[in-house]
């Protein structure tokens, strides 16, 4: 097994939800991520799969460094990347770059896209204008545009296209890592694809890992090697994606596939419907969080948090069923 | 069984801008039938929740009109109805569910005042009545403590809670036609999986009839009996939903159904859809998707095809298919 | 150029106002050809005041003293809008009165809403104790009795065009601090910020080439929404003796020469008034189809 690019170690983040302006008072902590480890090998798609206000964001912020965790360690190719500054943080920043989910707020809509794609490598003095603008060029045919396209403004581009926009933006640094938050999510469904295609192409050639973060687990089944399943800031499971769409083993994750609408008629069998909806994570449940909604929840679960627990190979689970 | 309840025939709703004319609903006809859920399925852009609106009458302002059809409601053309006859008809007759909950419900008014003024129009009843019937409302959309609800305002409940009480609104009038525009697109998947089976549950109990306008596959497998597809303005194929997801005939379908992500079955490269939609303010005179289309010749560019008989119910508007 | 994107996301607002028409032309009103026409005017009579002017604005002939305009009995075809107290031509004075009335605007426009725009965009995207305290300062400014500061200043300083613009601009900076302010609060929450940390930019980059270029368009509409404001401001203390010394024209001191003589001869104080009414009149109405054209979200102010 070679080294993971990227270790995140019992992450934390807490916010304060707090009252007041002048004289303010703490009424309580949200714990979004709450206990969070996982690795990404080099060149490898993990996918963070939960509903909102599982975390799966919070986390990923904190990856890119525009959250400071509240507890926990993340290292980028063994290094901690807590308390960068400077040089330092410029090549972590040049090594991790992302894309997100809304093509219509991703891109500055006063600039041109060339601009845009050669923001990273004019900011790190990269080199000559003709040299980025070479870049900016190849880039542009990398993601299927036209280098002309360069000197037009976003809103001459359909959501497709701008997010094809952004990923040559976060390309442009030769980065290692690129956190996808939801890439395909706002595109149409034969858009969808043609990204989702782009994005593995890409990974083939320049060896780029991904951190795909989605709701949509088909999505994931089809981009990501690892996928690690959050509930209420926690990992309730995790597994290679294959292992994991072979035999679904959390009570959630279950539930999760069972949501999962098929364009097949007829084809819902075994349904897990959820009671309720998920609880505040400002007062997540004790123990067990899921314990609340959970089908299959037996006395111990309100009383004993089930540690993650290895079921099978690179397989883990975090459920009583299961010890 | 199969009375005719919502018969829209040839519908053009077009926007006018000094630029020109946005054909964004060209010629759009299909009906719906009592106690039937047909989807209306397309990429944003093809023109089917303008089509929702031009059934409601609730054109957005700024040039949009409907120039040429017919939309029978119980054989009336409401098209033809006054304005103050077309508010007695919505949330009475017709009624509609939109995306997103947030900005459906008035955020300064309390649950119970934005229901009780709905039952209002169904019919004039003292205060007490109006809120027990509230309460009633909000139980048969699986609200917990439907009492202790009525106080409360929108922003102190989930996406999924405000949904519900959207729905409550709209079925409050016991409309014969309920339009859903992408009602469960801002929720979660679980809790769009319970909201879908409760729609599917108020509907088999009232016999209303649903169009649920929705751009995942997913949904309409889970929802609908019929399904129409549309594309740059128009209804490209309509049928059973089995049948349109075991044999789509239009080329559209067919793509449209291959490039979604599948949870079963190998992992390879996605199908795509190759090129964009035409523009709505220049369409070409034959097929819409021929541009697109693998399968295009050249009578496809010259001609719009005829609209051909593919089987039982079913219908696609295409020159390369075979009639029934 | 097609009209629906057809790649947007499923919103009826992206099918109705399609992502490829700049924001700005959506509701296009009519374009005020009147207003423009009216600006231009007093704009040309300003930069070309020595050309246009048919005498002195400050020489006094005495003898020609309180003539009515033109069109009046005893009117002289010499002084078309008539003469003043001291016999200087009203229209001479009032064309180089455009001239210190636009220098004050443009003088204080800039210090003032540069100050303000600077101000605004710190305080929002920097956020924080920074903003809680450029914010305090600016509902300070507000509740500063700022006429008053100004006859304060002018004491202390002396009288003259600093004074004036140095009092206009503390009128208005803390106004446009508000508004920019506002507007980036909402522009930091957009991914493309996000991502420009992402990619590397400090935060005074982000500042100068993502959130300045985003809010100019506003900025440009409180510029001209503001520039009656100012003329007004500009003639209320030149009226009260707090503005640029006599006998230099300004459209305030004009009206304020004239005031005493509203009876007998009141072309002396009406014909400047008329001229403010004008220009304010012209800008604001300008300055509404402005914001209507490039700045929706500012129609409620």
């Amino acid at each position: 097994m070679n080294a993971p690019l990227l270790r995140v170690e019992n992450l934390r983040k807490h916010f304060a939800l707090t009252k007041g302006v002048l004289f303010t008072r703490t009424l309580g902590h949200i714990k979004a991520v709450d206990d969070v480890s996982f690795e990404i090998r080099a060149g490898e798609t993990l996918g963070l799969v939960g509903e909102s206000g599982c975390g799966k964001t919070t986390t990923s912020r904190m990856i890119l460094n525009l959250e400071e965790p509240t507890e926990g360690r993340i290292l980028l190719e063994g290094e901690p990347i807590s308390g960068l500054q400077g040089e330092a943080l410029a090549v972590y920043r040049a090594k991790v770059q992302a894309v997100f989910q809304d093509p219509w707020s991703s891109l500055n809509p006063r600039m041109k896209v060339g601009r845009t794609i050669a923001e990273a490598l004019i900011v790190n003095r990269w080199g000559d204008r003709a040299k980025i603008a070479a870049r900016v060029r190849e880039l542009l045919l990398q993601v299927g545009l036209r280098p002309e396209q360069a000197e037009q403004y976003p809103h001459e581009f359909s959501g497709g296209q701008r997010q094809r926009v952004a990923l040559a933006a976060a390309l442009a640094s030769r980065p290692r890592l690129i956190v996808l938050d939801e890439p395909v999510s706002a595109l149409d469904v034969s858009i969808r694809a043609q990204m989702m295609n782009l994005l593995k192409d890409i990974q083939a050639e320049d060896g780029v890992a991904y951190l795909l973060v989605a709701h949509d687990l088909a999505t994931v089944r089809h981009m990501a090697d690892y996928t690690v399943v959050m509930y209420l800031g926690r990992i309730v499971e995790q597994a290679p994606t294959a292992s994991l769409f072979a035999e679904v083993r959390h009570p959630y994750t279950k539930a999760l596939f069972s949501a999962v609408l098929m364009a097949e008629p007829g084809r819902q069998a075994d349904e897990i419907e959820l009671r309720g909806e998920v609880p505040s994570p400002l007062d997540p449940p004790a123990a067990c969080r899921f314990h609340t909604r959970c089908p299959y929840a037996m006395p111990q679960c309100a009383e004993v948090e089930p540690p993650l627990r290895e079921v099978s190979r690179g397989h883990a689970v975090a459920c009583h069923l299961f010890e | 069984m199969s009375e005719t309840v919502l018969d829209v025939r040839d519908l053009h709703t077009h926007f006018f801008l000094r630029r020109g004319v946005v054909k964004a609903v060209d010629g759009v006809s299909f009906s719906l039938r009592r106690g039937e859920v047909l989807g209306l399925v397309g990429e944003s852009g093809c023109g089917k929740s303008l089509t929702a609106l031009s059934l409601m009458r609730l054109l957005p302002k700024g040039g949009a009109r409907t120039i040429k059809g017919e939309v029978l409601l119980d054989g009336e053309n409401i098209l033809e109805r006054s304005p103050a006859a077309m508010r007695e008809i919505r949330g009475r007759r017709i009624s509609m569910v939109l995306q997103d909950p947030q900005t459906s419900l008035n955020p300064v008014f309390s649950i119970g005042d934005q229901l009780r003024e709905a039952l209002l129009r169904r019919h004039r009843a003292p205060r007490p009545q109006l809120t027990q019937e509230s309460v009633e409302a909000l139980r048969r959309v699986e609200i917990a403590a439907p009492e202790q609800r009525l106080g409360q305002y929108p922003h102190q409940m989930s996406g999924g809670m405000k949904q519900r009480v959207v729905g409550a609104i709209a079925i409050a009038g016991q409309p014969a036609v309920l339009i859903a525009d992408e009602p469960t697109t801002a929720l979660d998947v679980t809790i769009q999986l319970q909201y879908l089976k409760l729609l599917k549950r108020l509907q088999v109990e009232t016999g209303m009839a649903i169009l649920f306008i929705t751009h995942d596959f997913g949904v309409v497998g889970r929802m609908c009996d019929r399904v129409a597809v549309m594309y740059a303005g128009r209804i490209v194929e309509c049928g059973p939903v089995r049948r349109i997801f075991e044999a789509p005939q239009h080329p559209y379908t067919r793509a449209l159904i291959a490039s979604v992500p599948k949870m079963t079955g190998p992992i390879g490269r996605l199908t795509t859809i190759e090129g964009q939609p035409p523009s709505l303010m220049d369409l070409p005179v034959g097929c819409r998707f021929a541009s697109r289309c693998v399968q295009a010749e050249p009578r496809c560019l010259e001609a719009y095809p005829r609209t051909v008989q593919v089987g039982r119910e079913h219908t696609a508007d295409c020159w390369k298919v075979v009639p029934a | 150029m097609a009209v629906v994107d057809p790649s947007s996301r499923a919103s009826l607002w992206r099918l109705l106002w399609p992502a490829r028409v700049p924001a700005g032309f959506r509701r296009t009103a009519r374009v005020p050809w009147i207003p423009i026409v009216i600006i231009s005017a007093i704009v040309a009579m300003a930069v070309f005041a020595p050309l246009l002017a048919p005498h002195s604005p400050i020489d006094q002939t005495l003898r020609d003293k309180l003539l009515p305009p033109v069109w009046l009995d005893g009117g002289s075809p010499k002084y078309l809008l008539g003469t003043d107290a001291f016999g200087r031509d009203v229209l001479s004075r009032l064309i180089y009165g455009a001239r210190v009335s636009l220098i004050v605007a443009l003088l204080a426009l800039i210090a003032g809403g540069g100050i303000g725009l600077l101000v605004g965009i710190v305080a929002g995207y920097v956020g924080g104790a920074v903003d809680s305290l450029l914010m305090r300062l600016v509902d300070a400014a507000f509740t500063f009795p700022a006429i008053l500061f100004a006859l304060l200043l002018a004491v202390t300083m002396g009288q003259g065009l600093g004074t004036l613009v140095i009092a206009i601009s503390l009128l208005l900076w803390a106004s446009f601090a508000r508004v920019i302010r506002g507007e980036v609060l909402s522009l930091r929450q957009r991914d493309f910020v996000a991502l420009a940390k992402v990619r590397g930019c400090s935060a005074p980059r982000i500042m100068l080439t993502h959130i300045l270029p985003n809010v100019l368009n506003t900025f440009m509409v409180l510029v001209t929404l503001n520039i009656g404001v100012v003329i007004i401001a500009e003639a209320t203390l030149s009226f009260l003796g707090a503005g640029i010394p006599p006998p230099t024209p300004t459209w305030g001191l004009m009206i304020s020469e004239g005031r005493g003589r509203l009876t007998d001869a009141w072309w002396v104080a009406l014909i400047p008034g008329i001229a403010i009414t004008l220009m304010v009149l012209s800008v604001n109405l300008f300055g509404d189809w402005l914001r209507d054209r490039l700045d929706p979200r500012l129609r409620q102010l």
